[in-house]
């Protein structure tokens, strides 16, 4: 999404149930659009959503596990099992 | 599951794709998810007499004496799940060599089942009952890691261990597969065709998994391809799937970045003989929670594992040189089967925790594999492989002397 869509976005965006909807109906990447929600609710200052029905709950949880950027918020985990080297394998 | 009666003779594309043959007055086992399948095409007047499968015909084995004995095993799931059972039908034959193992599974994987060196006789799943009746024990593994609060904390080979009633020592749980002559020397033709580069290191990707909760993100692989080609200039990189990965596969393929590093095997591959072949030949396997991993295991290569709804401990824990890198989201792992994407996911379907895992946290752990299996010297590490690999040393070989000394 470009930035003066963006901007365009922020200027008819009255709260986040119109975001969304407003989002819908430009974006059929569903990607970009959480992207976009996770950088206007940052824009517009918004922390939380309080959606209504089931669907919109959905949203909700996507959003909880992104950063306000539309980033996954987390990390990984390395774990390695059974480090043999080369030499000792088929021993 | 339910056992139903055919009215006639017909044919049913399974999955759209794989033709199973039907037979009039013949008694199936299947799934009700398949049953829809085949009402929603045929109508209801293809079935008779719809019952449970629990109706006295189902004679689960519990350790018992097999010598002599005949025993129907089965499993509606994917390739990675029958690789999880192919060491207990080795442990079967060494415990009551004359049993006569009887072994269904879906169609796809028939070419690597049915002439399995510890299977007797085969047969396609939905079973005919006909093999139940003349079997003394059966096993079916119903829900074995679907639905089972177990599967969160144990171990893949240990859950079906425990519904064998058999115990397998750790070293002994890796699956237990043979590469055939032709299958080798179809990969070895397509080779000397598209490989021009003499000796180079073999990077075997598996980008699909049997389940789009567990498939990894499409940027991670061609980040991940294009670091690769940085830090392992020698290495050529085969795409190890089926003809049906296509849509994604195709995505890399057709990108100039990669061209003369990349060889998409998958388009050639005739079933998954051919893919145990391949992967047989590779010196590092690199996928996400699949198949790949476990064929791998098989012949005892590298692996790096990308995982998130599963921990990696439930799958690679018994496994030689393998490195799980663990998605850790909030919502991970949880665990979720199935071929719907999860709540969290993006609209192409695949789930937030497959899209963060950070490229270079997987080339350090690439790098160190090959290291230590002598693929590449020790120059070409970066910072962080390379400290891996002293610490991996210092540990080793501390162990090696300690139990000298003991001795």
């Amino acid at each position: 999404m470009m930035n003066d869509e963006l901007i365009l976005l922020k200027r008819e965006i009255k709260d986040l149930n119109t975001m969304v909807k407003l989002l819908r109906n430009r974006n059929k990447d569903l990607e970009l659009e959480f992207k976009a929600i996770g950088i206007a609710m940052s824009q517009l200052g918004v922390t939380e959503i309080n959606l209504l029905n089931d669907t919109k709950n959905m949203i909700r949880d996507k959003i909880s596990v992104l950063d306000s950027q539309g980033r996954v918020k987390g990390r990984v985990d390395v774990h390695r099992y059974n480090l043999v080297p080369a030499t000792e394998l088929n021993s | 599951m339910k056992i139903v009666t055919s009215t006639r003779d017909y044919n049913f594309a399974i999955g759209g794709l794989l033709i199973r043959e039907f037979k009039k007055n013949h008694s199936y086992i299947m799934s009700e998810i398949l049953m829809e399948d085949i009402v929603s095409v045929g109508g209801k007047t293809l079935f008779t007499a719809v019952r449970d499968l629990d109706s006295g015909l189902y004679k689960k084995y519990n350790g018992e004496n097999l010598d002599g004995k005949n025993i129907l095993i089965w499993r509606t799931g994917g390739m990675g799940d029958l690789c999880f059972i192919t060491p207990y039908l080795k442990k079967i034959k060494e415990l009551y060599p004359t049993s006569k193992i009887i072994f269904g599974c879906g169609v796809q994987y028939s070419d690597v089942l049915s002439k399995h060196q510890y299977v007797d006789e085969f047969c396609h799943i939905p079973i005919d009952v006909e093999y139940m009746k003349n079997s003394d024990f059966h096993l079916m593994f119903e829900g074995i890691i679907e639905n089972n609060p177990d599967a969160s904390s144990k171990n893949a080979y240990d859950l079906f261990g425990e519904y064998f009633c058999i115990t397998l020592q750790d070293h002994e749980k890796v699956p237990n597969l043979t590469v055939e002559k032709e299958n080798l020397d179809y990969f070895k033709e397509y080779e000397k065709k598209f490989i021009s580069r003499p000796n180079p290191i073999k990077i075997g990707i598996h980008l699909k998994t049997s389940s789009v909760v567990r498939d990894v993100h499409i940027d991670v692989w061609k980040k991940l391809l294009k670091a690769i080609i940085r830090y392992v200039p020698e290495a050529a990189i085969y795409i190890i799937g089926s003809q049906d990965d296509e849509e994604l596969a195709g995505q890399l393929v057709i990108t100039s970045d990669f061209t003369g590093a990349i060889f998409p095997f998958y388009r050639i591959c005739r079933g998954f003989r051919d893919s145990v072949a391949a992967i047989s030949e590779m010196d590092l396997m690199v996928g996400g929670d699949s198949s790949g991993l476990h064929i791998a295991a098989a012949f005892q290569k590298p692996m790096v594992g990308l995982f998130g709804p599963f921990k990696s401990e439930l799958r690679l824990k018994y496994y030689q040189n393998a490195v799980g890198i663990d998605s850790n989201i909030k919502c991970s792992p949880c665990y979720l089967h199935g071929n719907q994407p999860c709540d969290n996911s993006n609209m192409t379907g695949t789930s937030f925790c497959m899209m963060i895992f950070e490229v270079e946290k997987i080339i350090d752990e690439i790098l160190f594999l090959l290291h230590i299996n002598k693929k590449v010297p020790i120059g070409a590490l970066t910072p962080k492989s390379a400290t891996l690999a002293l610490a991996f040393y210092k540990e080793y070989f501390a162990n090696k002397e300690n139990k000298q000394e003991n001795k």
